[in-house]
């Protein structure tokens, strides 16, 4: 059989046995998910035991991309992870990029499924049809940098996916890298692999990716060209990366302690932010098939940590730590970045919890003797290195932070933490709605069933106060009806995020789904119109943007079906008590969560209300936040649905 | 006027859109494998290098051929291959510094670049500057140009100094 836009071959791997199969892509289910996150979503409802835990050997583990990944569509490398979370225990697709899933596709291969546990540690090696699991003896140990280069250095030029010693210890923080140049994972894919003794996966291929009706697909391939080279801001974001949004990022993500803003303060700038950013050595590199490629390795100018290096998907990850921790320099932030990468620790997780400890020691209420003598004084970059160091390899206190925010409740309790931290689902959120109002990305937090992240909110309202006419056109690109505009329009705040959300939902499911990156200004280019037909053109199989919503809605579905299952309801969905507290800025102003327009200050009941809002434009019961059996079989999701328990 | 792909590595970021724009124009659908040209990312260095046939002056190619299956397109500038000579024992490929001409096991013959009949799609697709399609006078002053800002740099430094 001919596979077009598909490679058209699934792996499936049995670390307990050895056993590796290979098997034709099941392209019903593709057809009827896509590919990427749908049919990895699909695939982990049938796998997934309910209830396991995320470490036991059964718990499967799938990488693979989408049926424009490997084409030449601009910005199509995404590969997408599908697994159950340690850190919070709910299921999602994990999204990365650079050149595994790229590779991955070009070596004849649509996704990979992993369960079970190797008696020893090895590497999953995918040349071609070569498929082996490697003895990673030499690789265990060694931090993810220079496992991923040992592995460059033995397969050449390939993608590979590898965990750091966090990983190999089983952190609940730890992720995955894909060449380096981009995360995957946070939340613990990292341990999982871990926990399978998988220290890597390398890919590559020689092979390629037909297209069913290269005319048509050339054609707006083209098109794409025609505009990326017309493109006036292609000049600066190949030279400053979505570090040239600092002015927003600086006021997004400049906090601490969950109660102190710091906004774009003209020292913070200088000596962390953009200007020091722009002093920095850059080496640029990226993603195959991208137009704006915005990854670099940094490299520290002066200071203590002068000539230091840092494989980058941004600095701004460096720059949001380097506010929490209040660095003086550039160059530490660059360290930072670079040793949570060789450990494999979710950068902004563990920031958010070692931004925890030094409140609380700076409150008094935590000394260094509690936590086994190590430094917690905020600015001293060695005290900052250590507690990673220890958290990566569960030393002592480390044990604990290597548990996340679970270990914490251990050590503090559940009610002390909670009153401290804004947890949603058991972790952080990245977007704050007492400094940015309410808009997609922060209110999606709540709903998003994976548990809060940076992709929340698809591609809604990621910068602040963006005209309602802008936010109207996006609305038009992703392919939200008339009426589902209407509808999320209808509001005395100009807009009903709880509604609106729901279409960019949608819109990540697809890109997601398709091997599309989903960064800012890749995602712009984009259209549903431009999706439909790049989709139709490359496989053969007809979507009209329509369609595509629905089969987008059909993935999101079955998302949430498999952490309903999981035991999450709409309890699990709200808002935490902190985001109605204050945020004070350094000239003592109280900083409240308002709506996106920021016209005014938002009540629980007004958040509750959204969230009500959301369920009803999805279809869902509004009580428990529970698909219905309607919504799931206009879907033709009914095989989902929980089954009532037959008498015998 | 002699047309030249003047190559500068420090500009390639590894989009390999070049490669994919190679294999779709040649064969249809998109790949590395089949490609003409290359992109490889040597970490070591920290850089992507760009590879392709150079159209030799004296190419090795050419002088191993015991078919003289290999030409020049005088229009072009481009070594290109009479399929119909060519019978495939490869040495081509084994004398070829650049690893540019390939032995492609599905059609059972040489595949290397003819520069797309003077219109190269692998630069039409470069959106980072490492590939241009330039008049070769025109090509040395662009490679001078660059040779004078390393120069002018180093010099300010002695001058800081």
């Amino acid at each position: 059989m001919e596979y077009y836009g598909y490679a058209g071959k699934e792996l499936y791997i049995d670390l307990t046995t050895g056993e590796i199969e290979e098997k034709p892509l099941d392209l019903d289910i593709a057809v009827k998910f896509l590919g990427g996150m749908g049919v990895q979503q699909r695939i982990l409802f049938d796998l997934l035991r309910p209830g396991i835990d995320p470490f036991a050997p059964e718990a499967p583990l799938i990488f693979g991309s989408g049926p424009l990944t490997g084409t030449g569509a601009p910005g199509t490398p995404r590969v997408m992870a599908t697994l159950k979370y340690p850190e919070t225990g709910a299921t999602g697709s994990a999204g990365g990029a650079m050149r595994f899933g790229f590779m991955l596709k070009l070596a004849g291969y649509d996704q990979v499924v992993i369960k079970g546990k190797a008696s020893k540690p090895v590497y999953l090696k995918i040349v071609d049809s070569n498929v082996e699991l490697c003895d990673a003896k030499n690789l265990w140990g060694k931090d993810l940098v220079q496992t991923t280069e040992a592995l460059w250095d033995t397969y050449g030029d390939c993608g590979v996916i590898a965990i750091g010693p966090a990983g190999e210890h089983l952190g609940k923080m730890a992720q995955a890298a894909c060449d380096l140049g981009s995360s995957i994972g946070r939340g613990g894919l990292g341990g999982v692999m871990g926990s399978k003794n998988l220290k890597a996966l390398v890919a590559s291929g020689s092979g390629s990716i037909k297209i069913a009706d290269p005319e048509r697909f050339n054609k707006v391939r083209e098109s794409l060209f025609e505009r990326a080279k017309r493109y006036p801001l292609h000049d600066r974001i190949l030279r400053y990366g979505i570090m040239d949004n600092w002015p927003n990022y600086s006021i997004q993500f400049g906090y601490k302690n969950n109660r102190t803003y710091i906004p774009n303060l003209e020292e913070v700038n200088k000596a962390v932010g953009f200007e020091a950013y722009k002093k920095l050595g850059k080496t640029a590199f990226g993603c195959p098939s991208c137009f704006i490629v915005d990854k670099e390795i940094v490299e520290a100018t002066s200071g203590r940590f002068k000539g230091e290096k840092w494989y980058t998907p941004s600095y701004i990850n460096a720059a949001m730590l380097a506010i929490k921790f209040e660095m003086k320099e550039a160059g530490e932030a660059v360290k930072i970045g670079d040793m949570t990468d060789r450990y494999g620790i979710d950068n902004l997780g563990s920031s958010d919890l070692i931004d925890f400890l030094y409140t609380l020691h700076e409150e008094g209420t935590l000394t260094e003797a509690d936590v086994g003598g190590l430094s917690l004084n905020r600015g001293d970059i060695d005290g900052s290195l250590t507690l990673l160091e220890k958290m990566a390899y569960r030393e002592g206190f480390g044990n604990e932070m290597a548990d996340g925010w679970e270990g914490m409740k251990r050590v503090f309790g559940d009610e002390f933490v909670t009153k401290k931290t804004s947890l949603i689902k058991g972790r952080m959120g990245v977007w704050e709605p007492r400094i940015s109002g309410l808009g997609t990305n922060e209110f999606a937090q709540l709903i998003y069933p994976r548990g809060p992240n940076a992709e929340c909110g698809g591609s809604g309202l990621y910068t602040l106060n963006q005209p309602l006419e802008t936010v109207k056109n996006h609305a038009g690109r992703m392919g939200m009806s008339k009426e589902a505009l209407e509808r999320a329009l209808d509001s005395p705040l100009k807009i009903n995020i709880g509604r609106f959300v729901t279409s960019s939902e949608h819109w990540l499911a697809l890109f997601n789904s398709l091997g599309i990156c989903n960064r800012h200004v890749n995602n712009r280019f984009y259209s549903i119109s431009i999706v439909s037909e790049l989709y139709s053109a490359a496989t053969g199989i007809e979507h009209s943007p329509e369609d595509l919503m629905v089969y987008a809605e059909r993935v999101w579905n079955t998302f949430k079906m498999l952490n309903i299952r999981e035991g999450f309801l709409r309890k699990d969905d709200e808002p935490p008590n902190n985001w109605f507290e204050p945020m004070i800025d350094y000239k003592g102003e109280e900083h409240y969560i308002m709506d996106y327009y920021k016209t005014k200050r938002l009540s629980r009941e007004d958040v509750d209300q959204w969230i009500t809002d959301y369920y009803l434009e999805r279809g869902w019961d509004p009580e428990t936040g529970i698909p219905t059996k309607e919504k799931l079989a206009e879907l033709g999701l009914e095989d989902l649905a929980p089954r009532s328990r037959k008498k015998k | 006027m002699e047309h030249i792909i003047l190559l500068d590595p420090e500009k390639c970021v590894g989009c390999r859109q070049c490669s994919l724009s190679c294999s779709f124009i040649k064969e249809g659908s998109f790949g590395l494998g089949k490609a003409r040209n290359t992109v490889l990312w040597v970490h070591q260095a920290e850089v992507f290098v760009p590879m392709r046939c150079q159209q030799c002056e004296d190419p090795p190619c050419m002088d191993v051929c015991p078919m003289d299956a290999l030409t020049r397109d005088e229009e072009t500038g481009a070594i290109v291959i009479d399929q119909d000579r060519c019978i495939g024992c490869k040495m081509c490929m084994v004398v070829c510094p650049f690893g540019a001409i390939t032995w492609d096991a599905d059609s059972h013959s040489m595949i290397k670049c003819d520069l797309c009949e003077g219109d190269p799609e692998c630069v039409k697709h470069c959106l980072y500057g490492a590939l241009s399609w330039m008049p070769a006078d025109e090509a040395a002053m662009v490679r001078r140009q660059a040779g004078a800002g390393v120069l002018a740099e180093a010099l300010s430094k002695v001058k800081q100094a």
